[in-house]
This record gives C-alpha cells, sequence and structure tokens, in this order.
C-alpha cells in the first residue's frame, strides 16, 4: 500500500479537530506537540491563571451557592471564538504565558488551605489541559473537594466519560444553535457540544448552560426559543441557562455590548420554552441573578452581582414550599 | 477624436498605494473571519521548547488520547 504519511506521525484523538501532526508539530490547541511519534501536553502543572472565585463567577448559580472556587487555567484553547473573553491567555501559546509551576498535589492542597469547596477548571479551555485536570480532581476528591469544568464542551466521547468520573459539575457554553456560528464564529461544530451536554447529563454531572448573546450574531429569539426547546427536551427543564452579556474584545471590538433588553427577552422566551431556571449574566442588580421557586414562585436566593444577600434553600428544598431546588446544595 | 491627459506618475504610484493597501486590509479580514485553524498548525521551534522546559516554564507530560502512527501502521495504538 502506497504510504505518504511521514514516519512517527500522530493523531491527537481529544477532540474532534483530530489534529495530524508530524513531529515538531504542534496541535490546533497550541499545547499538544509530536516529538519523534510521542504526543505531549506542554501545560501539565503549568498554570497561567489562579485566582480564589466566588462559584457564582463560573457561573454555576445551583452548585454550592455562596461557596468559594479556587479557579486555574493553563494556555491554549480548541477553539477560537471571535468574541473571546480570555484570549490573552486562551490564544496564546504556553511557551509565551507566565507560567507558575503547580502540581496537582499543590493545586489541592492550595484549595484546601484557601477555604475553597471546589475546584474550578476555567478561564480557558480545561480540554486541552485533560491530563492535569484529571490528577487534579482525582486528588482534590481524595480532601472532600469538588471539581468544576467551565468548558466549550468540544471534546471527543471516550476522554470525556473518562473526565466525568472526577468532575462534579459543569458549566457549558452554548455559545449558538446553528453550525453556522460554530463553523464561522468559533471554528468548531455544535453537534459535538450538545453531545457533551448530554453526556455530562447521563454520568450525572451537574450541568449549567451558558449562552453569550453577541449582538446581530446570535440574538435570534426564534433560534434562541429552538435552543430552549431543545435543552428542555434532551436534558431537562430543570437546567439552569445563563443568558451573558457580550463584551466587545478580541476580534470583535466593532460590535456593541449586548443591550440589557435583549438579555431579559432571551429570558422570557427560555421561560416561555419550559425552562424553569433562567438567568442574564454579567448585568449587576438586573432581577435575572435571582433564583425563584419553580413551583411557589417565590425568591430563594436574591444576588448582587457575585454576593448572596438572601438565601432560602434548605436542604436543597425552596423554604417556602418545599419544592426540591436543582443542584448541590 | 478626444485627447486624454496622461495620469501624472504621483498620482499613478498613490493609486497603487490605495490598491494595495486596500488588498491586504480585505486579506486580513478575510483571515479573521473565514481561516480554519486546524489547516495552519504551526511547527514548534524544539530547541526553544527544550529550554523552555529546563527552565520550568513550560512542561512535559506524554498525552493520554492519541494514535500513533495514524496512518495505519501496526504500532497503531490509543493510549
Amino acid at each position: 500500500m502506497l504510504e505518504l504519511t511521514p514516519p512517527r506521525s500522530v493523531e491527537c484523538t481529544l477532540c474532534p479537530k483530530a489534529c495530524r501532526l508530524v513531529p515538531g508539530q504542534r496541535g490546533d490547541c497550541r499545547v499538544r506537540y509530536n516529538d519523534e511519534g510521542k504526543l505531549y501536553s506542554l501545560v501539565y502543572g503549568k498554570v497561567c491563571a489562579v485566582h480564589v472565585d466566588p462559584v457564582e463567577k463560573k457561573p454555576m448559580f445551583h452548585f454550592l451557592p455562596g461557596s468559594r472556587a479556587f479557579s486555574i487555567a493553563t494556555a491554549g484553547c480548541n477553539l477560537h471564538c471571535l468574541f473571546c473573553q480570555n484570549w490573552e491567555i486562551s490564544q496564546t501559546d504556553p511557551e509565551d504565558a507566565n507560567n507558575t509551576d503547580m502540581p496537582p498535589e499543590k493545586v489541592a492542597a492550595l484549595a484546601a488551605r484557601s477555604g475553597c469547596s471546589s475546584i474550578a477548571y476555567t478561564y480557558s479551555e480545561p480540554v486541552i489541559f485533560y491530563e492535569y485536570v484529571e490528577d487534579s480532581a482525582s486528588l482534590a476528591r481524595d480532601r472532600g473537594i469538588r471539581n468544576i469544568m467551565v468548558t466549550a464542551g468540544f471534546i471527543n466521547l471516550e476522554p470525556l466519560r473518562r473526565l466525568c468520573k472526577v468532575v462534579d459539575g459543569a458549566n457549558v457554553d452554548l455559545k449558538g444553535f446553528t453550525e453556522k456560528y460554530y463553523r464561522e464564529v468559533c471554528f468548531g461544530n455544535l453537534r459535538t457540544v450538545l453531545d457533551t451536554l448530554v453526556t455530562m447529563r447521563e454520568e450525572g454531572v451537574i450541568v449549567e448552560v451558558t449562552n453569550l448573546i453577541v449582538p446581530t450574531l446570535n440574538d435570534d429569539m426564534a433560534t434562541i426559543h429552538k435552543m430552549c426547546k431543545w435543552m428542555v427536551s434532551e436534558l431537562g427543564e430543570e437546567v439552569p441557562i445563563h443568558f451573558s452579556r457580550f463584551t466587545p474584545m478580541y476580534k470583535l471590538k466593532d460590535l456593541p455590548p449586548t443591550p440589557v433588553a435583549t438579555l431579559r427577552r432571551a429570558r422570557d422566551t427560555a421561560l416561555d420554552a419550559g425552562l424553569k431556571y433562567v438567568y442574564t449574566g454579567n448585568v449587576p442588580g438586573d432581577p435575572g441573578e435571582d433564583t425563584f421557586c419553580p413551583s411557589c414562585g417565590k425568591m430563594v436566593i436574591d444576588r448582587y452581582g457575585y454576593r448572596i444577600l438572601k438565601y432560602d434553600v434548605v436542604d436543597g428544598k425552596c423554604g417556602f414550599c418545599g419544592e426540591a431546588i436543582y443542584g448541590l446544595f | 477624436m478626444k485627447r486624454y491627459r496622461k495620469l501624472p506618475p504621483a498620482a499613478a504610484a498613490l493609486l497603487i498605494g490605495l490598491t494595495l493597501v486596500l488588498i491586504i486590509l480585505t486579506g486580513w479580514h478575510r483571515e479573521m473571519v473565514s481561516r480554519y485553524p486546524v489547516a495552519d498548525m504551526p511547527y514548534v521551534d524544539m530547541d526553544r521548547i527544550k529550554i523552555q522546559i529546563e527552565e520550568g516554564n513550560v512542561g512535559r507530560t506524554e498525552a493520554l488520547f492519541y494514535r500513533k502512527n495514524y496512518a495505519g501502521a501496526d504500532t497503531t495504538e490509543i493510549r
């Protein structure tokens, strides 16, 4: 058989991009490279961002509300969204980032020492620092610390199922609901992300969804309604969705910030489609930040930005009528 | 028959220059919105990476999910 492939080439099977790399070449994510026929990660234990954040910042509104999440990121990403809000670290080579050495043992120890209930793998894309997430998450579990992924969900099913064994919660970006949008604005595909969401639910991960609304690109209410209907039928009506406000950034500086009225319209659309927990994001003080009981309609969590002002959830149930509230409390 | 005046060299140069600028700008724009990055995977500067690994700015751990010799050699495996 005619063999056109150079020797010692590899195919990365972590995400659907399936980068085929000859020796010396790195993947689309910038952090995996082929050295003489072996694929290496360049970012294992090398964080470029570390913060202690309120878990609400992820945003995770139904995962230990009011707790703190030890948040880490490495350089790189397997998507290249034109609106990326963290492009300084996600769209850079790891050797150009200002990295700190933080092996998994240290991640778990620092999270415990700083009083965090969870570790959030966030800011860039945890899929591309897969091995690091898995090892850190396992060690954190041993210390009773939970694990959260804030991800675009662009990953193959086999590695995803394995990761779900150590991940407790996930906020998945559902960036739009058309293949065209994913292809042209994010350089990925929608089908994979939908599969990821369904798989995470099957594996028992507490899932929340974020949809960043970018003016003129994905603010069509009919599409948003279709997306919410899909969520109701495939994920369940209790899965929360956050409609986040876009700020001009990276390669979309020519667009205006999302009008608050658009976010509120999207929220109404989602409620109309049957979703129970619908939030607006990046608009501190908006009534869309609060959690309402889907049964009695009373406010059970009153928020201002990332702060909780009032909390009426008792043992995971509404403090007024006893209805179960989705999530981990 | 109508006679046309010859375009002055300075005006011609300016016209050519503006056209080039326009082409470059358009090209950048096209690249910005339509380039599929997978087609543009860069090579690693191995010497630089080795130095960075020695200095500890980047790591070097074998990946969990990949296929060796993907084109069908008998050593194909998924780690």
